[in-house]
């Protein structure tokens, strides 16, 4: 062996051993390499460890920066000693992609084949999901109970205001005709039993409603649809008003025809009839007109109240119908209202697989129409 | 990626045949090894007759065509692009073609960086120093196309042939 072959081996010693100790540093040994004589088994080998000193500097960078979390730090190309690096680099590269989705609110994010990690990472966004679903839940409850509130808000204002101020005057009038009975006229007497007559009635029509709207709340009321004549309700409901459209002077004109069937809830649309009738009368001025008709509309029989009255003004018939909507308003004659009436009808003809709406023009006149399957 | 215009191939999924009828004992399945078989002389043999370049382009041609009739009878394009990605990565798993990872999603430029690890046609195969994985870019190219109505460049620029042990694809929208 010549002395610079054993400089360039001694100098590639070096090398390897500083390797061994994690230090990087390439062979200097251009003077060397550049003797004429050298064997070039030898030059492959300085050539080699050199390249594999370089090789190992470019691995220690990039292994230190992931060993630190920094993934932007890219792998250096062709460098076969970081291969399994470049794998573990991916895998963390694609984690990061994951969870941002996740982050993104996309829980059906999942990794596979990385053993207990993926175990663990599954298990997390499941139980997101899980949770998203109960939030979910969440919202709808508290939307009820919202809905719930507003409706026992409803009962508690009609029970203070419609309930208790008809008691006044039942109690007023019994109590003067107990205490001065003998002080009063026949006719004044006749008056005042007429009087109370009359608050016992609004006020057992009030609770009749009350009760029939707070159980179609809760569970309690189910439709029973048969096959039912809706002329013949109509006939029916129009006889008991006849005495009060009297009063009015208010024409009450039937145009459904005789073989108009449907398939309801025969209670049920008699009292949404009655309801639909008695608003008619409630908003027409004497001498107007009240009609109700029938037709068919997309396989359902349509029911139509019309009246020539004050109409609706378009601001309040959004919340005509709604529990949480505006207050009732007096007729034309005074006449007053709980508010609940349109509520209920709402109520009936949907739990009959119907739809109501209404179509007015202020002070032209308004029309209350109602579907329900045909028979 | 060669970016000419597709011509119309007389290949559809269905002149796969009903396996279940043709193989009722051998069943649908074959090894990674007789898969590679086919392909790996296939392209020996391509390479001899046509040179480089040209293999290359019908692999990735072949490829683009293969992955179209993937993505046409295998996959939901109705999906957003998560669950499309998803569903995909699951059905890669399920043929046993790879298991493939997003690195990098940029969906408003449509660029991505994809990884396949485990891939059918290179994962433990010697260190060449080259690419090999020409059918799988077509494969991804044409899967994003019938996606998106739109031509895809993909470029592999890891391969377990060059020393890396997952196949790392660039896939880029053609300007």
């Amino acid at each position: 062996m010549t002395q610079n072959e054993k400089e360039i081996i001694s100098a590639l010693n070096e090398t390897l051993s500083a390797l061994m100790m994690g230090q990087t540093a390439e062979a200097d040994l251009n003077a060397q390499i550049n003797d004429p004589g050298i064997e070039p088994t030898l030059l492959s080998l300085v050539n080699n460890v050199n390249s594999l000193a370089f090789k190992y500097e470019q691995a220690n960078d990039f292994i230190k920066a992931l060993s630190t979390g920094d993934l932007r730090k890219e792998p250096p190309a062709r460098n076969y000693l970081v291969s399994s690096f470049k794998q573990l680099h991916a895998n963390l590269l694609h984690l990061t992609w994951q969870t941002q989705q996740i982050a993104k609110g996309d829980y059906n994010q999942e990794v596979s084949f990385m053993g207990d990690f993926s175990i663990a990472f599954n298990s997390m966004t499941q139980s997101l999901k899980d949770k998203k679903k109960l939030d979910e839940k969440l919202i709808l409850y508290s939307k009820e109970l919202e809905f719930a509130n507003h409706t026992k808000d409803k009962l508690f204002s009609i029970i203070s205001h419609d309930l208790k101020s008809p008691f006044n005057s039942i109690l007023g009038f019994a109590d003067l005709l107990y205490n001065q009975y003998d002080d009063f006229t026949d006719e004044e007497k006749k008056k005042f039993i007429l009087a109370i007559k009359e608050s016992s009635k609004s006020t057992y029509a009030l609770v009749e409603k009350l009760f029939a709207w707070s159980l179609s709340q809760g569970e309690g009321i189910k439709a029973y649809p048969q096959k039912i004549n809706l002329k013949e309700i109509t006939d029916n409901k129009l006889n008991l008003l006849k005495n009060i459209a009297a009063t009015k002077d208010i024409s009450l004109i039937n145009r459904i025809a005789p073989d108009t069937f449907a398939f309801a809830d025969f209670e049920m649309i008699s009292t949404v009839i009655l309801n639909l009738l008695n608003n008619a009368l409630k908003f027409t001025h004497k001498r107007g007109d009240i009609f109700i008709d029938n037709c068919l509309k997309d396989g359902f029989v349509q029911i139509s109240v019309m009246d020539n009255g004050v109409g609706i003004p378009s601001s309040k018939i959004e919340n005509l119908f709604k529990v949480n909507g505006t207050y009732s308003t007096l007729g034309t004659s005074n006449e007053k209202g709980t508010g609940l009436g349109l509520i209920i009808c709402k109520d009936f003809v949907e739990n009959n697989s119907g739809k109501i709406w209404v179509d007015s023009i202020l002070d032209k006149g308004s029309k209350f129409s109602f579907t329900l399957p045909l028979v | 990626m060669n970016t000419l215009e597709t011509k119309r191939y007389p290949f559809e999924w269905k002149n796969i045949g009903d396996i279940s009828v043709g193989r009722p004992n051998l069943g649908q399945y074959t090894t990674v090894a007789i898969y590679r078989l086919m392909h790996f002389t296939m392209r020996a043999t391509l390479l001899k007759e046509l040179g480089e370049d040209k293999t290359r382009e019908i692999f990735q041609e072949s490829g683009k065509l293969a992955g179209i009739e993937f993505c046409k009878n295998k996959l939901n394009i109705e999906l957003t692009l998560n669950d499309f990605l998803a569903e995909l990565h699951q059905k890669m798993i399920d043929f046993s073609i790879g298991v493939l990872k997003i690195e990098k999603a940029d969906i408003e430029s449509k660029s991505f960086t994809l990884t396949v690890s485990e891939d059918l046609d290179c994962s433990g195969l010697p260190v060449y120093g080259e690419t090999v994985c020409d059918f799988d870019e077509g494969f991804i190219a044409g899967i994003f196309h019938v996606y998106t109505g739109k031509e895809f460049i993909v470029k592999e620029i890891d391969c377990w042939s060059t020393g890396d042990r997952t196949c790392r694809f660039t896939v880029n929208l053609v300007k």
